[in-house]
């Protein structure tokens, strides 16, 4: 595994200002409740899609966190990947996602701070419908390299 | 007499660190001004460099730690992309 990751280990130079990046996700029940279970989260607004529909929803509003644990899987396996930590994050929920929504989560470069081996990214994350539902800013950090793989298990 | 980039350059400490602007001097540094850690100096740079659209080596990074060293920095960045 750690093979694998230098090999893919993401280097900031590669990155410009300008770059993007976009991953799909289907909201399904199962990852909701999964996602319940991993948090503790268990507010009915999220599990149950009566008390949904009487506080005036179609039905079970998934985690906005939910969203936000995809968002970790696109910038630490995709972009930029291996290499890089997520340092800081702002969100906002702008409308409510449901079981069944699709998401797509884009990450965009928005500063490149070579000295500080960092990126600022502009996110959003809209549905199927093109809707605005979430968006905010990141902070990413790149590791200068890895030291000691080789001695790794 | 305070230059037009002093102003920026002091505008922007206050705002990272969240005091007011009167309280920023020429030679405020991060044994002057709480608050003023690595994090919060990353926080500086990265705000100087989106201000002012220049970027900062490493070597340079370290020694932006007063409004007036800052500014001779960001000047000689600015009068170097004038230039070209």
């Amino acid at each position: 595994m750690i093979a694998s990751a230098v090999e893919r280990f993401a280097s900031i130079d590669d990155l410009v200002v300008g770059h993007t990046s976009v991953v799909r996700r289907e909201i399904t029940a199962a990852a909701v409740d999964a996602f319940a279970q991993l948090s503790g989260d268990v507010n009915p607004l999220h599990m149950s899609d009566s008390y949904a529909q009487a506080a005036g929803f179609s039905g079970r509003v998934a985690h906005g966190a939910l969203q936000t644990a995809y968002l970790s899987c696109l910038f630490g396996t995709q972009f930029p990947g291996p290499g890089c930590f997520w340092a800081r994050q702002t969100f906002e929920w702008r409308l409510p996602v449901f079981i069944g929504d699709v998401i797509d989560l884009q990450a965009t470069v928005k500063h490149k701070s070579a000295g500080t081996r960092t990126l600022l990214m502009s996110v959003e994350a809209r549905n199927q419908h093109g809707q605005l539902v979430m968006n905010g800013e990141g902070m990413v950090r790149m590791l200068a390299k890895l030291t000691g793989a080789g001695e790794q298990g | 007499m305070k230059s037009p980039l002093d102003e920026r350059v002091q505008r922007i400490l206050a705002d990272v660190f969240g005091v007011p602007v009167e309280s920023i001097h020429p030679d405020s540094s991060p044994e002057t001004i709480e608050g003023w850690d690595s994090l919060q100096h990353l926080n500086l740079v990265l705000a100087l460099e989106q201000e002012f659209q220049v970027q900062f080596t490493p070597e340079e990074i370290e020694t932006l730690v007063s409004p007036e060293r800052i500014a001779t920095s960001v000047g000689q960045k600015m009068t170097v992309m004038e230039l070209n």
